[in-house]
């Protein structure tokens, strides 16, 4: 019989451990942690493929623990389970890239389920592209620096410097200070619309998005995963006026967004996260199997925008007009 | 303030202005005076010139008179003719010439045809040369001719000798009659132009100090019709800013009126806010204690659901086998026993009869937990009693607790020291919003990424409840203590505190008839102590009545 992939799960209410132990034990190796140091020395025992942990727990808060635990196991995928209230403190894990799934109290166990699955499946591509990267510098050790670190955070330094950026569904006065600094290094266009964000998708090499997330009729999610799924390489930004925790958790479950940025931005904080979510776009253009995103998309199809609806109906009309001016 | 300005206003200005009008004044009334005392200046020296011109030409006249009896005395002498006549007109007129020449030149009184005119020396240089001049030959030629002009040279004489006397006499005046008649003229005309000069000097004088004076009374004119003008303006303004006051006034009647009915309104509105304040923490701590065994129950549902069809299966396999060989069909007995076998080997793997029952009694647990929650929600909020009862207050803490667990659970140990029985006559679910909230704080005071402890006691003496609440958090400040009570005052950031924890805290306090001290030591901890009558007189009562209707 196949080995068992294993995979930890940590909360300080052991009902909640015996409960998705019993839940996951037929195709896991279930170990479980009632805290955050007991589950850094399982990590450190163990081949983890999958953790999740609770949020809210004594001694160690969850995010906390998943920081941890990216340091000694980076390529253990990380999920993190949460409450009513850590709305708040989650925010500061939004941007750091440390966690690849966010699930609500109570949570749905075919959720749960399929996570794991997913989990384990971006798991092992990642040690996969770790050796052939490990094996390639062993060949020519300078040709090429692919770093494939974990997950959200994979650097790859490509000398290409010109990236396409596009502002979405911001007046163009709020931006202009943003379009003009970063004029110098990318192509810049900014569109009020989705309509417009539409057709200029489909006309330019576009490698960046800045968008809002709050349009009003259209779910900003939504519109940005529909992009996502008809060009992967596309790294989004979301750059808006409130902090909204269930935003920023459906942003980075269904959009792997690089970053949930909230006015006000400083100018170089900005210049600073475009120059590096260009260089992501470049890195999935050129090595598309280092897209997560994309590789967790084609792993469970469902997370894909839906073939028929609406937008992805509206993206395909505005490639299609494309189509027929150019022919 | 407009109050304070305005009094200063009317103190200062006036006074200043008065100070200006009695400079204008002055000045004018000196300019005026300086003109009359000009004009007297004027007339007095005009005088004295007419004087000095008059004794002048009177010099004049005298020398020629003096000059013309000499002749006519030479001429009776040489004619054998008396010559007394001539001599005596010679003797007047010489004499005459004399006093004058002297007056003149050094100053002193001379009588003129019966008139004595008092003359001062010339002051002025040219005029006074020409007449040193005159003096300085008058003084060559005076003795011999005043003697003559006695008669004394003449007596005794003979006519040779007298006609030699008056010779020498005539030859004198007449050598010197041009330098002398000349010289007088001179005179003349220089005190003449002199006086002109002067004349011409004064007047002009008198003329600047008219014209200034005009000046000082126009610019006075100027000067008070401007000051009575703003003076109007400022009465003006007075009136304006005393209307305006008394529109202020009126506006803050109505305003405090308002204010007044505002604040029965708020009082009630905060009684309200109180409610609704502890309705969202206990939201809060509720939602997010329930969704814990929520969760896991679900799970399990889920979990019993799938081993139930895994264990029913294996059921129908094994029922399967047993109608096999009831049924004596042999020949598939082997293929049907290794069906169930399989069927049965995850029951037997994972040991699932036992965890299903298991997960079963830990999903009894969880229901009976969130049956706990909401028991004690009920309990916490007690919204179905507003009398006073006699709770148990170790009890109201607990259930405090359970509610602030969410909070509490990652910053804090809690110690509890409950005393045996602690009960008061009190109203439970105010006391609970209570302790509630001195939790809350105490939690929220210990610094994120530490953990400390909050140390609960509970003691009775005679007739008090004595509760204490200490924390091991970040202190308050010195400053901050006598505030923390009062209504909206928090250190927490926008978002995190609305400040009427503890004002909530105080009133509920007051209601009960009890008291509340706070001690900190910022840096060590916070220990708040509450005392409560065990009993409710039942005055309280009917205050607290009235406050929560
Ligand atoms: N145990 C404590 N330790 C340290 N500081 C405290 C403590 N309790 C109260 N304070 C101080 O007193 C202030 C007022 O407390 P209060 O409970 O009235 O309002 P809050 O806690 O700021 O807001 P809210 O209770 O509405 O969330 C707090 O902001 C805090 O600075
Ligand atoms: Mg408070």
């Amino acid at each position: 019989m196949k080995e068992l992939s294993q995979v930890l799960l940590v909360d300080d209410e052991p009902m909640i451990l015996e409960s998705l132990s019993n839940l996951l034990e037929f195709d896991y190796k279930v170990h479980s942690a009632t805290d955050g140091y007991i589950a850094l020395e399982l990590l450190k025992k163990h081949p983890i493929k999958v953790i999740m942990s609770d949020q809210r727990m004594p001694k160690m808060f969850g995010h906390e623990l998943l920081r941890e635990a990216k340091k000694i196991s980076p390529n253990t995928i990380r999920v993190l389970l949460t409450g009513y209230s850590d709305l708040e403190s989650i925010m500061q894990s939004v941007n750091a890239g440390e966690i690849f799934r966010y699930i609500n109290k109570p949570w749905n166990p075919d959720n749960i389920m399929n996570v794991f699955k997913l989990g384990v499946q971006l798991h092992d591509k990642l040690v996969g592209l770790t050796a052939q990267h490990k094996a390639m510098q062993a060949a020519a050790p300078a040709a090429v620096s692919v770093a494939p670190s974990p997950q959200r955070n994979i650097h790859i330094e490509v000398e290409e410097k010109n990236g396409n950026v596009l502002f979405v569904g911001y007046k163009s006065a709020e931006v202009t200070e943003f379009v003009r600094q970063l004029e110098r290094r990318y192509e810049v266009t900014s569109v009020a619309s989705i309509d417009e964000a539409f057709k200029e998708v489909a006309k330019r090499p576009v490698s960046v998005i800045v968008s809002d997330v709050r349009f009003d009729e259209i779910d900003g999610v939504e519109f940005l995963n529909t992009i996502k799924t008809e060009y992967p390489h596309v790294v989004t930004v979301i750059l808006t006026e409130v902090m909204d925790a269930s935003l920023a958790i459906r942003s980075i479950n269904e959009l792997n967004v690089f970053k949930y940025l909230v006015k006000p931005v400083q100018k170089q904080e900005f210049e600073q996260v475009i120059n590096d979510a260009t260089t992501k776009s470049s890195a999935y253009k050129n090595a598309p199997q280092t897209n997560l995103h994309l590789s967790s998309q084609q792993l469970s199809p469902s997370s894909r925008a839906a073939e028929d609806s609406a937008l992805r109906l509206k993206l395909r009309a505005a490639q299609a007009a494309l189509l027929k001016g150019k022919s | 303030m407009p109050e304070s300005n305005a009094p200063q206003l009317t103190a200062t200005a006036p006074a200043r202005q008065y100070g200006e009008l009695i400079l204008y004044a002055v000045l004018f009334f000196a300019l005026v005076a300086s003109v009359f005392v000009l004009n007297i200046i004027l007339s007095t020296q005009s005088q004295k010139d007419a004087t000095q011109i008059f004794c002048a030409t009177r010099q004049q006249r005298a020398w020629q008179k003096a000059r013309k009896s000499l002749e006519n005395a030479q001429i009776a002498v040489a004619a054998g003719a008396p010559v007394a006549a001539a001599l005596a007109e010679f003797n007047g007129a010489i004499k005459n010439f004399d006093a004058v020449t002297r007056a003149l030149h050094t100053g002193g009184t001379l009588t003129l045809d019966a008139t004595t005119i008092t003359l001062e020396r010339i002051e002025d240089a040219r005029a006074a040369h020409i007449i040193d001049t005159l003096y300085a030959i008058w003084s060559k030629g005076r003795e011999p001719l005043l003697q003559l002009a006695t008669g004394a040279a003449l007596r005794d004489k003979t006519i040779n000798d007298s006609l030699a006397a008056i010779g020498s006499a005539a030859e004198f005046v007449v050598g010197n009659d041009d330098a002398v008649f000349n010289g007088t003229q001179e005179f003349i005309v220089k005190l003449g132009q002199l006086s002109t000069e002067r004349t011409a000097r004064l007047q002009t004088l008198q003329v600047v100090s008219l014209v200034s004076s005009i000046l000082v009374f126009l610019f006075m004119v100027f000067r008070v019709s401007f000051s009575l003008r703003k003076q109007d303006g400022i009465i003006s303004e007075r009136t304006e800013e005393i209307i305006a006051q008394r529109d202020t006034i009126a506006q803050e009647k109505v305003f405090i009126e308002k204010l007044l009915s505002d604040l029965k309104e708020t009082q009630t509105q905060l009684i309200q806010s109180e409610k609704m304040a502890s309705l969202g923490q206990m939201v809060a701590g509720l939602a997010h204690e329930v969704n814990t065994p929520l969760g896991f129950v679900k799970n399990n549902i889920q979990v019993t659901e799938r081993n139930h069809a895994i264990i029913s299966d294996a059921l129908d396999a094994y029922m399967k086998l047993g109608d096999t060989i009831e049924s004596g069909e042999l020949e598939h007995l082997e293929k049907v026993l290794l069906n169930a076998k399989a069927a049965a080997e995850k029951i037997r793997t994972f040991d699932l009869i036992s965890k299903t029952k298991k997960i079963l009694a830990s999903s009894v647990v969880g229901a009976e937990r969130i049956q706990e929650l909401i028991s004690n929600l009920k309990n916490f909020s007690r919204l179905d009693e507003t009398s006073v009862k006699n709770a148990d207050i170790n009890a109201g803490i607990d259930s405090a607790l359970m509610i602030a667990e969410n909070v509490i659970k990652q910053k804090a140990d809690v110690v509890k020291h409950y005393a045996p029985s602690v009960t008061a006559e009190c109203y439970p679910a105010q006391l609970n919003q209570v302790f509630l909230n001195l939790l809350t704080n105490a939690a929220q005071a210990i610094p994120d990424g530490t953990r400390g402890t909050i140390t609960i006691t509970t003691r009775l003496d005679n007739t008090n409840v004595i509760l204490n609440f200490a924390d091991t958090g970040k202190g308050i400040a010195p400053e901050n203590l006598k505030k923390i009570f009062e209504p909206f005052f928090t250190t927490k950031p926008i978002g995190q505190g609305t400040g009427l924890g503890l004002s909530i805290v105080y009133k509920i306090i007051e209601r009960h008839q009890g008291s509340i001290e706070v001690k900190s030591d910022v840096g060590k901890g916070t220990e708040f102590e509450i005392r409560i009558p065990r009993k409710l007189s039942a005055n309280a009562q009917l205050q607290s009545r009235a406050a929560l209707a």
